[in-house]
């Protein structure tokens, strides 16, 4: 295992996606000294237990243009990053209630102008090529995209991680910072103190460090309202063989559906996030938190597919569990400068981090290296830290009525 | 056939367990149904499923413990009887418990009960023979096999490792043993159903159990996590030099030899 050195070009808090993908991004461009430091494992956080649905659906212009671009990534995984990501085209559904039919037909046609593959397919379509046991009945309309589906988020993680360190990039695990070290004025950067007491000199800081990132901006003075969110989550086996079905995100009944490949097992993760359960950053950091999902969650899941699909009587319940998102107020992250010179902010992905992880490493070195966004039709605004203060918060073009979801 | 599966609730001891002074923090424990009480019910409603007749599970617990009682009735158990402990109750032993069960199982027919063969948060294995003697009945522990044909039962059973074949009759307690069968996932319509059957509860004064059977007679002294492991050692250079220093540190670091 290499030393940690005593200073760096840029040191990166979290060896999460965003973390790593960062790294690479910046040894791309030929930034030569980077250290990532770790206090866990290597997609240990919000990471490892990612439902990892990729969609280019959302009703936000800029997450979609960030979709788009990071889909490439996903598709040529091996040879961008010389290793597979477990991309699986399935295809993405979303499905919407009768009263959100016109809004699902701006937000596809916004898609599309936008570069996603998708269109709006019939019930009767859905019904006989896409999903035959989904009650479609109940549905208003469906979007489907061929090229959705999921990917497995740790090897995408590790993936990067490979290719940031065969560009030079130290990566150390079981290494937590236990603080940020400024200026005696505050003002800047000065490094970073591990928790075995060692300390890592550098004028450039990336805080990339999930829920973490809360505390360890707090002992800075600086104020980055990202918290945890309880998510829970059920497998199921759907008791019979389906074949290929797609990722589902059912907003007539606010959940979502991926399918796995390998075992024909259903994951089934709720997106009604109208009453939130939150865990305390410093709960999280401890590991202080739930790990199972409560019998009213698994129920609620139930109750919900078995409505969609009421004739697979034979589904069973495999397991359960629950994880935490890095929740934001506005679900929209931060890619940020600070108050602090020096420090940047690459957090608060809010549950949909997964697929815009490669876009999200770019943005991020343009945003270190050269203080404004390179990538096409993606403005870094609307992830500034400021934004609550300045009132100034992004707005989904068009906005669905019944979800309380922010993540779409 | 009548059966009844005796039930523990245990916490999962695949996740992170702490510690506080000397007791499990049960804040983000989660609670299971003991490993081996499941192959016991597997086997009961197997067994039920072949012969006929109906099962009931028993436990003896907080209310919490109604969460693996519905959980057993979605496999397929028919009735559900919870001996409800309160939070702050004296802690029975493994003695207390079998003497709770004895009380509750003496007023009903019953041909064969099936138990884990042991709990894993405790690891006592005691119960169940425990609840046999009370009981007046024979009993095997540590079952992988169970072939019952009318009153004959006959049973194997691992023993450290070898099989032992044991013949008895009816009625009979047996402990199930990993290996038994592969438990079944409840099916999601069972969930839903088990959450509308009724659930037997009694309390401790309803028992009215002697205090002398319920008197521990054996207590937990000490509870601590296993020491960690010391991280290992990588050996580099040619492969004399590697045995050499490996001698070395067996004689005296690690002072095995
Ligand atoms: C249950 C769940 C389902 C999801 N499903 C999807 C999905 O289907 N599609 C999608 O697009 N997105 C999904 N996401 C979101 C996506 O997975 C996350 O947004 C993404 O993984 C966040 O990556 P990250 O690197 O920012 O955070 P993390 O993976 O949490 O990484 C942060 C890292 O920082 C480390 N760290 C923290 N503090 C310190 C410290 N002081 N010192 C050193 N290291 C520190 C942590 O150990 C951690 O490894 C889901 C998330 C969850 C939780």
């Amino acid at each position: 295992m290499t030393s940690l050195p005593q200073t760096a070009d840029v040191v990166i808090i979290g060896a999460g996606l965003m973390g790593c993908s960062t790294a690479y991004e910046l040894a791309k461009r030929g930034i030569k000294n980077i250290v990532v430091l770790e206090k866990n494992a290597i997609g240990s956080g919000a990471t490892g237990q990612s439902s990892g649905v990729l969609r280019g659906h959302y009703s936000y212009p800029i997450l979609t243009r960030m979709a788009v671009q990071s889909l490439e990534t996903f598709k040529h995984a091996k040879e961008i990053l010389g290793n597979d990501v477990g991309y699986q085209p399935v295809g993405y559904m979303f499905g919407v209630d009768e009263e959100n039919i016109e809004t699902l037909k701006k937000n596809v046609k916004m898609q599309q102008s936008n570069g996603v593959n998708t269109r709006i397919v019939s019930k009767e379509e859905v019904k006989k090529e896409i999903w035959p046991q989904l009650d479609t009945d109940q549905f208003g309309a469906f979007a489907f995209e061929p090229e959705g589906g999921y990917g497995d988020p740790v090897l995408t993680n590790q993936a990067y991680a490979d290719a940031a360190r065969a560009l030079g990039v130290k990566i150390k695990q079981y290494c937590g910072v236990h603080r940020v070290i400024t200026s005696e004025d505050g003002s800047k950067v000065v490094g970073v103190e591990t928790v075995d007491g060692h300390t890592v000199f550098s004028s450039c800081l990336i805080v990339a460090a999930g829920i973490g990132a809360h505390h360890l901006m707090k002992n800075v003075g600086v104020n980055v309202p990202v918290k945890g969110q309880r998510a829970q989550l059920v497998y199921i086996s759907p008791g019979t063989y389906m074949g290929r079905v797609p990722s589902f995100g059912d907003f007539k009944h606010d959940q979502y559906i991926k399918p796995e490949v390998s075992s024909g097992h259903l994951l089934l993760g709720n997106a009604d996030h109208a009453n939130p359960q939150y865990i305390d950053p410093a709960d999280y950091d401890a590991g202080n938190y739930p790990r199972h999902a409560t019998e009213e969650a698994i129920e609620k899941a139930i109750v919900k597919f078995l409505s969609c699909f009421p004739t697979l009587v034979q589904s069973k319940l495999i397991s359960s569990y629950s994880a935490a998102y890095e929740i934001t107020p506005d679900g929209i992250p931060f890619i940020s400068s600070t108050p602090i010179e020096g420090i940047f902010l690459c957090t608060g992905f809010s549950g949909h981090g997964f697929k815009i992880t490669p876009s999200v490493g770019k943005l991020t070195a343009d945003l270190v290296l050269e203080g404004k966004s390179r990538q096409k039709g993606i403005d870094l605004a609307p992830f500034r830290l400021t934004r609550f203060e300045e009132n100034d918060l992004l707005e989904p073009e068009h906005p669905y009525t019944t979800t309380v979801n922010r993540h779409v | 056939m009548k059966i009844i599966v005796i039930m523990k609730q245990t916490f999962d001891t695949e996740e992170k367990i702490v510690i506080e002074n000397g007791v499990i923090d049960k804040e983000n424990v989660e609670l299971i149904i003991n490993p081996y009480d499941e192959y016991a019910i597997e086997e009961a409603v197997k067994l039920k499923e072949k012969h006929g007749g109906d099962v009931t599970v028993i436990t003896v617990g907080t209310d919490e413990a109604e969460s693996a009682l519905r959980t057993a009735l979605a496999i397929g158990v028919d009735h559900a009887i919870l001996v409800e402990m309160e939070e702050d109750a004296v802690q029975l032993d493994e003695n207390g418990i079998a003497n709770v069960l004895a009380t509750v199982i003496k007023e009903k027919e019953f041909d064969l009960i099936l138990g884990g063969n042991m709990s894993v948060d405790n690891g006592a294995s005691q119960v169940g023979p425990r609840l046999a003697e009370v009981l007046n009945i024979p009993h095997i522990a540590t079952i992988t096999k169970i072939e019952v044909d009318g009153k004959n039962v006959k049973a194997e059973r691992d023993a450290e490792g070898d099989v032992e074949i044991i013949e008895s009759s009816l009625p009979i307690l047996v402990t199930a043993q990993q290996g038994l069968n592969e438990p079944r996932y409840p099916s999601l319509p069972g969930i839903m159903k088990a959450k509308k059957k009724p659930i037997q509860k009694l309390s401790m004064e309803d028992l009215d159990i002697e205090e002398e059977l319920l008197q521990p007679l054996s207590k937990i002294v000490e509870c601590y996590l296993p020491k960690k492991k010391p991280s290992g050692r990588i050996l580099k250079g040619d492969l004399s030099n590697q045995v050499e220093e490996l001698v070395q540190l067996l004689c005296h670091e690690a002072k095995v030899i």
